[in-house]
């Protein structure tokens, strides 16, 4: 999923500014692949884990760096932001996830300006729900 | 086509692999029982053994225990009769004995778990 230039984000309680866009990724941690005699292609696959990365991309000035000082990997909180789910969407939604950070990054690009990433994994409060979506209230 | 044991079919609803244990004899190699043994020594003749790999697959968890209790019931019974392998082969006087879980109750698109089970000809 791709959020571009969402508004109002907020993370573990502090309003994050300039935020190019939010992205989420699923992957499969365990894939569970079973073969039977009959041949030699799996008739059987499952996926036992996932992992649902979220990647913050905002831009890195002065100000930015000063408000997510405290943020370090092993931190934990809520994500929370409003965003349509594309550029051409013009349907807003408020999202929100409990985070864990896994890196926070800063890169030099030339000419656009410094960017800072900060990088996350979703948590799941009971394995069951999917860690990230609508916020209480849905759309914005 | 899955395989069944004494007519039953305990195993389908998952995929299944089947291995042939060693065959033939038993024996001791020299030096086993003391270093005067100089010769093999044969004992007798090995019996049937057949493992079956292969992951029980269920809608949830109570289908998949329905199965797992099922299977448990068989196994403490000893359920004994033909094995017909999926490729059809048939291997008469087999006895179920065991499922061992091969792993966690998986939660995924469908509930599941792995397993391993012996059957023997008991000699």
């Amino acid at each position: 999923m791709l959020w571009i230039e969402p508004h109002s984000t907020v993370l573990m309680g502090t309003l994050i500014t300039g935020v190019r866009a939010i992205t989420s990724h699923s992957s499969a941690k365990r894939v569970l692949e079973e073969w039977t005699d009959g041949g030699p292609y799996a008739t059987f696959i499952d996926v036992a884990d996932i992992s649902i990365e979220i990647v913050i991309e905002r831009d890195a000035t002065a100000d930015a760096f000063g408000l997510l000082d405290g943020v370090s990997p092993g931190d934990q909180g809520v994500l929370r932001f409003i965003a349509a789910p594309s550029g051409a969407s013009a349907h807003a939604e408020a999202v929100s996830a409990i985070v864990v950070v896994t890196a926070v990054k800063h890169i030099l690009h030339g000419g656009s300006g410094p960017v800072q990433t900060i990088v996350c994994r979703a948590v799941s409060q009971d394995g069951v729900v999917r860690p990230i979506g609508p916020a209480d209230g849905g759309s914005a | 086509m899955g395989s069944t044991i004494s007519g039953q079919a305990l195993f389908d609803s998952g995929p299944q692999r089947f291995a042939i244990k060693p065959l033939g004899s038993l024996f001791l190699p020299p030096l086993t029982l003391d270093d005067l043994q100089h010769t093999t020594v044969v004992i007798e003749d090995l019996e049937l053994r057949v493992v079956q790999t292969g992951r029980l697959v269920g809608v949830d968890d109570d289908d998949l225990w329905d199965q797992i209790e099922l299977i448990q019931t068989r196994a403490e019974d000893v359920l004994t009769g033909t094995l017909v392998l999926p490729s059809g082969k048939s291997l008469a006087s087999m006895s179920l004995l065991r499922m061992k879980p091969a792993g966690p109750i998986e939660h995924g698109r469908v509930v599941s778990m792995a397993y391993e089970v012996d059957y023997i000809r008991f000699g």
